[in-house]
């Protein structure tokens, strides 16, 4: 198994005997009736992904705990009883209510990829904990079985990669932005915090990608445009300003700062002022 | 997150995207575009979506989808409708809909814009560019470079700016549809989209081609038509027509304008006369112009003639509507596509080019294809039946909203006066309302001169100014003058004028008959001088009975003297010596002259030449219809005289008083022109007999004056200002016999009834047969009996009448009459308001 998930929204997931499905977000069918037959849409190009359900199953125990020393040594009583330091049961339901405490929540949902132990999440929403009980279980084993659904296809890196540079006014700042994962990244930001002047346009181009757009407005010194290409939104602050974006004709990339696999190089060309450009973006995984 | 390939941008009406960033959330998008009409589309979001806040109505909607590496605009509206469905599951989406951006068309109106210049067509492109003139900002509409019908005339009331322009389509016999943005391209060829429907079978589709997922047939021929009676503005009988079109037919059909059709002959002779009445209430003059008329005439017969090639033809008109699926092509209206598909059981078999009228788009997980289409072989959307009440529901819409042709008559009364001087003169005008002119009748009945004065009579004082003195000298013998001035008027208008008079060299003859004068000699005093002289006395001889005597001188040389205190008187002997003669002066007398009557001759040579100049205008209008010189009666008595008169130049100042007593008078019924004395024209055409008018009873008559007044093709009236003339006949009776005696005039025949004191006029009597006379003019008649009638020459006639001996039996002769018409002019004509 190389990956296993560990945890959602800061709760442990139930890990022991897991059974875990790691499947890769499903492709829905790419053929089309058609009168007397059915033929395929995409035909040999390929069809992505849109989203992805996650199943996991596993075991939550309660367990009595003893009393140790610095030494690990078990602490016993007069009578060389250990003591005892926590209540199995107890334990147990904290651990299950926490996790259906989350019922329908959405939030990251970690994995560990298991070769190098990188943590790993995306962004889910815990639909259902099924918890049947046995009786063998004798109300120190909960059998949980998550079930998750996310709305990103792909898996990110635990921190964020970034890409600065400063950008004077009328000459193009390259930046080139690595992205480690192995499927492309659509959710990029990218910030331009104006450092001096006012900036009155920023332009960014990915020559390689089909990148070619530009946000006209106003950044003061101080304020910062936030490009988030993952929401689709253009925030100066609090303000909307997706309104100053146009597009040129040289952009035929799908998105606004897609991240190909491997180094992306982008020019930042800002007018009017100076500022510092930087993206950011997670590696994603498949 | 997955890559963007689509979003829906949300923006204001003046186009500025709204919010954060763009919609990302929809479900799915279908958009729908349509030949000559505004499309729609519809998509669904969630209703938690950051921007659907936004999403509001106649906010703009443009979604934006990667087809083929570029980013494309796969459709955009005018939100209409926002439908929030709650789910089961406790969310919410939203269903936003609407027409498409031609909805923005629709909210802006043409008002009354008139397409056509100086009562002229323009052409489509023009037309297209006044109508965007209306529309709101950012819209251009690129016309069709070649369109089947170059020109359009025509107006609008009201309609939208949508509305205009699928009628200038519709008139131009060309299409339109929304290209990108904000774009209405018109175009009258549907252009190849290289790709073909087909029912796939498995494996994937070639590139240029799409599966025919759903196919419905519908066949359309239920309103053929043959022949087709266009009618156009107006109402009833008074409908513009084709009779003033200046269109020929193409080869294949035929024109009659006479009935107001056009016919396919080839149709005709396949199917037989199917006609229909088809009406374009909106084609109508903007003005009444002869342009206007034919102008839109010739719309009429463009779009006449355009649905009856449809319809004619059309029998077979197919319409099909296609589900396609793997069409990435995102075809649009106004291109072709091949149609591919037979099945044999359902008795459906195309193989052919087929016009696309409509064409959806969907973006959906399936990605963006084009999902639908409505084609046809034809070019138009099927009529149908909820077509046909939508156009007569139009209609009627356009019947209320434009002015319509409507029909007018009205009777304008006259009553003149003519006599053989003056005609009776019916003047009328057609204003620019008229828009054509049916018929115009002038019904007329002759009947006595009517006057308000029953008679008129003046007098002049005339006082004279300005001139100099006039310096008579009589050569011998006072004398008197006495001078008659014979009744008579002047009506004198006096310019501003000047003269110049030259008299010839002349002499006067002056015959002063035997004559007496009368001296009377004042009283006066003699002075007597007696010079120094010697008298002897012989004192007395005889008894002295008194001292004292009184002597006196008798008249003689005699002296007398007389005993003071007694009587008796002696004769004093005197005898003279010493003395010489007595000189006496007489003072204060006169003398007294005395001639015989004599005739003298004065005689006057060279030529005198006097110019009277007058200036500035008299404001006087002097009376004068002195027909005579006055004549100046002069007797003198008493001894022959010459005069020498110069007359200076001077002026007089007359003042007319006029009596006039009014009343009614009416002239007698033989002084009253009958019809055969009249003739009449019109608009200055040729005379005609005015008893070519036909008898209405009553003593009325009409003259049909149609034709005088109407263009035969516009029917528009050929003048705005027009008149009807009527005046005497001047042909009169020939004169048989003359005979100039004196100051008269005796001429025959008699004609008619003629009574002393009765006018005659002669015309035509040749001039100079005799010392060069004109006898020509009118007379009073001075006696008449059974053989002719006597005038007199005005002012007696002492001039070259009086040696005209002879004359010719030329000429004519007729008695000057007069008449009152009354007269009514009946006008029917198709008129519409002209506001302008």
């Amino acid at each position: 198994m190389a990956y296993r998930y560990t945890e959602f929204t800061g709760v442990p997931l139930p890990v022991g005997n897991l059974e875990q499905q790691h499947d890769t977000a499903s492709i829905e069918s790419d053929l089309l009736d058609s009168i007397g037959s059915a033929f395929s849409y995409h035909g040999s190009g390929a069809k992505p992904a849109r989203k992805q359900a996650l199943q996991l199953r596993g075991v939550y125990w309660g367990e009595t705990t003893y009393l140790t020393d610095e030494a690990g040594n078990t602490i016993v009583d007069e009578a060389g009883n250990r003591i005892v330091a926590g209540n199995a049961r107890a334990m147990l339901r904290s651990q299950v209510d926490a996790l259906r405490a989350q019922r329908g929540q959405s939030g990251p949902l970690w994995r560990v990829r298991i070769s190098d132990n990188a943590r790993q999440w995306l962004t889910a929403r815990l639909l259902q904990v099924r918890h049947e009980r046995k009786r063998a279980d004798m109300a120190l084993v909960a059998e949980i079985t998550c079930l998750f659904e996310s709305a990103m296809v792909a898996w990110r890196s635990e921190s964020a990669a970034t890409t600065s540079g400063n950008a004077t006014a009328g000459a193009p700042l390259g930046l080139l932005a690595s992205n480690g994962g192995d499927v492309d990244v659509h959710d990029a930001t990218l910030t331009v915090l104006c450092t001096s002047g006012t900036v009155t346009s920023v332009r960014v181009q990915g020559p390689e990608a089909g990148i070619d757009w530009t946000w006209t407005g106003t950044l003061a010194t101080g304020q910062t445009l936030i490009v988030d290409c993952g929401r689709q939104t253009m925030r100066r602050g609090n303000t909307d300003v997706y309104s100053g974006w146009s597009r040129a004709a040289a952009h035929t990339a799908p998105g606004w700062l897609p991240l190909a696999v491997g180094d992306n190089p982008l020019l930042v060309t800002v007018v009017g002022g100076s500022a510092t450009a930087t993206t950011s973006h997670y590696n994603q995984f498949g | 997150m997955t890559e963007q390939r689509f979003y829906i941008d949300l923006e204001d009406s003046g186009g500025n995207r709204l919010g954060s960033g763009p919609i990302t959330s929809a479900s799915g998008w279908r958009y729908t575009a349509r030949m000559d009409r505004a499309g729609e589309f519809r998509f669904a979001m969630p209703a938690t979506d950051p921007q659907a806040a936004l999403a509001v109505k106649k906010r703009v909607v443009r979604a934006w989808a990667l087809v083929g590496g570029v980013w494309t605009e796969v459709g955009a509206g005018v939100i209409d409708q926002i439908v929030r469905r709650p789910q089961a599951d406790g969310s919410a989406l939203l269903d936003v809909s609407g027409a498409d951006l031609l909805r923005e068309l629709h909210g802006r109106s043409v008002r009354d814009l008139k397409l056509y210049l100086g009562g002229n067509p323009v052409s489509h492109a023009t037309a297209l560019a006044a109508v965007a003139g209306y529309a709101p900002a950012g819209w251009t509409f690129t016309p069709d470079a070649n369109p089947p019908v170059a020109d359009l005339y025509g107006r609008f009331n009201g309609e939208s700016v949508l509305a205009a322009i699928i009628k200038i389509a519709e008139k131009s016999r060309n299409h339109f549809y929304r290209g990108t943005g904000r774009d209405v391209a018109f175009a009258s060829a549907f252009a190849p989209s290289d790709l073909r429907a087909i029912a796939a079978g498995p494996g994937d589709l070639a590139a240029e081609t799409c599966a025919i997922v759903r196919l419905q047939e519908t066949v359309e021929s239920y309103n053929q038509i043959t022949r087709i009676y266009p009618r156009g503005s107006g109402n009833g009988d008074v409908q513009l027509t084709l009779k003033a079109t200046t269109r020929s037919t193409p080869a294949g059909y035929t024109l009659n304008k006479a009935n107001n059709y056009i016919e396919h002959d080839a149709a005709v002779a396949q199917y037989g006369v199917l006609e229909e009445f088809v009406e374009w209430r909106e084609i109508g003059p903007v003005e009444n112009t002869t342009a206007d008329i034919i102008a839109a005439s010739n719309q009429l017969f463009d779009e006449a003639l355009g649905e009856l090639a449809r319809r004619s033809l059309g029998v077979d008109n197919l319409y099909y509507d296609l589900s396609l699926a793997g069409c990435s092509v995102l075809l649009r209206p106004m291109q072709t596509i091949r149609v591919v598909y037979r099945d044999v059981v359902a008795g459906v078999d195309i193989d052919r080019d087929l016009n696309i009228l409509e064409a959806t788009w969907q973006v959906d997980a399936g990605g963006v294809q084009t999902t639908a289409l409505t084609v046809t072989t034809a070019d138009r959307w099927p009529q149908g039946e909820s077509g046909a009440v939508a156009d007569a529901l139009t209609q009627g819409r356009i019947y209320q909203a434009l002015p319509q042709l409507s029909a007018n008559e009205y009777v304008t009364n006259y009553t003149k006066h003519l006599d053989d001087d003056n005609d009776a003169v019916f003047r009328f005008r057609f204003s620019r309302a008229v828009s054509a002119l049916r018929w115009a009748f002038f019904e007329f009945q002759i009947l006595p001169f009517e006057s308000t004065v029953k008679s008129v009579s003046g007098e002049t004082v005339t006082s004279s100014s300005g001139g100099g003195t006039v310096g008579s000298s009589a050569a011998s013998g006072d004398h008197t003058h006495t001078v008659t001035v014979p009744a008579h008027s002047h009506s004198v208008t006096v310019p501003a004028h000047s003269h110049s008079v030259t008299i010839p060299a002349h002499s006067h003859s002056v015959t002063i008959p035997a004559h007496s004068h009368s001296v009377t000699i004042a009283s006066h005093t003699h002075t007597v001088n007696i010079p120094s002289h010697g008298h002897g006395i012989n004192i007395h001889n005889g008894t002295i009975s008194a001292a004292w005597h009184d002597v006196y001188l008798d008249g003689g040389n005699t002296i007398l003297a007389v005993p003071r205190g007694g009587s008796g008187v002696y004769q004093v002997p005197t005898t003279n010596s010493g003395g010489g003669s007595t000189q006496t002066t007489a003072g204060g007398g006169g003398q007294t002259a005395t001639s015989n009557s004599t005739s003298e001759t004065v005689n006057s040579s060279g030529q005198q030449s006097a110019i009277i100049n007058s200036s500035g205008q008299q404001a006087q209008v002097v009376a004068a219809s002195s027909q005579q010189a006055a004549a100046v009666t002069s007797s003198s008595s008493g001894g022959s005289h010459s005069h020498t008169v110069t007359i200076p130049a001077h002026t007089h100042t007359v003042t007319p008083i006029i009596h006039t007593i009014y009343g009614i008078f009416r002239e007698s019924a033989g002084n009253t022109y009958g019809l055969a004395d009249l003739e009449y024209r019109v608009n200055s055409g040729a005379w005609a007999a005015l008893s070519g008018a036909v008898a209405l009873g009553d003593g009325w008559y009409r003259l049909e004056i149609t034709t005088a007044v109407q263009d035969s093709d516009t029917l528009l009236p050929v003048a705005a200002s027009n008149r009807v003339e009527i005046r005497s006949n001047p042909t009169g009776i020939a004169v048989v016999t003359w005979a100039l005696a004196g100051g008269t005039l005796t001429v025959g025949p008699l004609i008619q009834t003629m009574a002393v004191g009765d006018r005659v006029t002669l015309a035509g009597v040749p001039v100079g047969e005799s010392n060069g006379t004109d006898v020509n003019g009118t007379y009073v008649v001075v006696l008449a009996d059974s053989t002719g009638f006597v005038v007199e020459r005005p002012g007696g006639g002492s001039d070259s009448w009086n040696t005209l001996l002879w004359l010719p039996p030329a000429g004519a002769v007729w008695k000057p009459k007069t008449a009152t018409i009354d007269a009514q002019l009946s006008v029917h004509t198709t008129i519409q308001p002209i506001y302008q």
